[in-house]
């Protein structure tokens, strides 16, 4: 069992997995986030504080765990390659990166939008905002210093030693709320405690949750894919590949 | 603004009422519509 699943760490047998894998995910996170759209704005109930202005939860919460989540996800993947020296361990961790930076900017931006009208500013230079502020700049700092290296092996070496070392801001953004006076709000789920929201608030956020993740999971396939390619691009299987298509 | 919210489930009465957003359209919509967006362009570059 074990090797036959090692045996997909080779790029060559990765590829066409990956490509039968996206078409799956793609749908998945599509009919997700319509059912996670549905509920919440047609069947989640108004806030009985913040009225409508509530509802970019559905889009901010889900945005913020990915961001944190993937970034940990990608650091995993590339301290395995520095740690097994496996090709395509570098390779998945620079297929995430910028989905993990697009949903950090986007729990950044639906943030500041809420945070308009319930605390009066777009932004404020609080731990929690700040630190989500720091990993965008993590991620873009991965993408740069990956894309600044012509050789890949290095380039996955010192993406890996970043990655690594950023991977401390993610304690940091989540405890944020308990450890310093924040603005920001504290969780609202937590896995020990019963949840402080309505069911179909909490239903609509988790469903919208899951779409974010298949949505995460189909792009950096279809990602790895094109950057299997480039760096295989010499190698016979992709030639071959490249004459039947 | 609110009250219709307890006949039974569904909010609002007309589309305007949707898209008004109880007086909060400019930030529900603002931060739906740029995630739609930012979604949208990652999707058209691994098209490419």
């Amino acid at each position: 069992m074990t090797s036959r699943l090692l045996q997909f760490a080779a790029p060559q047998a990765f590829f066409p997995l990956a490509g039968k894998l996206v078409p799956w995910f793609s749908v998945l996170a599509g009919a997700l986030a319509l059912a996670a759209l549905y509920i919440a704005f047609l069947v989640a109930p108004t806030d009985h504080q913040q009225g409508e202005s509530y509802r970019i939860i559905f889009i901010h919460v889900p945005a913020a765990w990915m961001s944190m989540f993937l970034y940990v996800v990608m650091a995993g993947w590339a301290g395995l390659g520095l740690a097994l020296n496996t090709r395509l361990s570098g390779m998945m961790a620079s297929a995430i990166a910028p989905t993990g930076a697009m949903f950090t900017f986007v729990a950044l931006w639906s943030g500041a939008l809420w945070g308009r009208p319930t605390w009066g500013a777009y932004w404020v230079w609080d731990a929690r905002l700040t630190s989500e502020l720091v990993l965008l700049f993590l991620y873009l700092g991965f993408i740069a210093l990956k894309g600044a290296i012509p050789d890949p092996a290095r380039a996955d070496r010192a993406g890996a030693i970043l990655a690594l070392v950023g991977v401390v801001n993610v304690p940091i953004i989540y405890f944020s709320v308990q450890w310093w006076n924040t603005l920001h709000q504290g969780a609202s789920v937590s896995l020990t405690r019963a949840p402080s929201m309505a069911a179909a608030m909490l239903l609509g956020m988790l469903l919208m949750a899951l779409a974010a993740w298949m949505y995460s999971i189909a792009t950096a396939l279809c990602r790895v894919r094109s950057i299997i390619l480039e760096r295989e691009r010499d190698a016979e299987w992709v030639r071959m590949q490249r004459t039947a298509a | 603004m609110g009250a219709h919210a307890e006949n039974g489930g569904m909010n609002w009465g007309s589309l305007n009422e949707f898209l008004a957003m109880g007086g909060y359209g400019f930030y529900v919509w603002g931060s739906y519509g740029v995630s739609a967006l930012c979604i949208a362009i990652e999707i058209w570059t691994l098209r490419k």
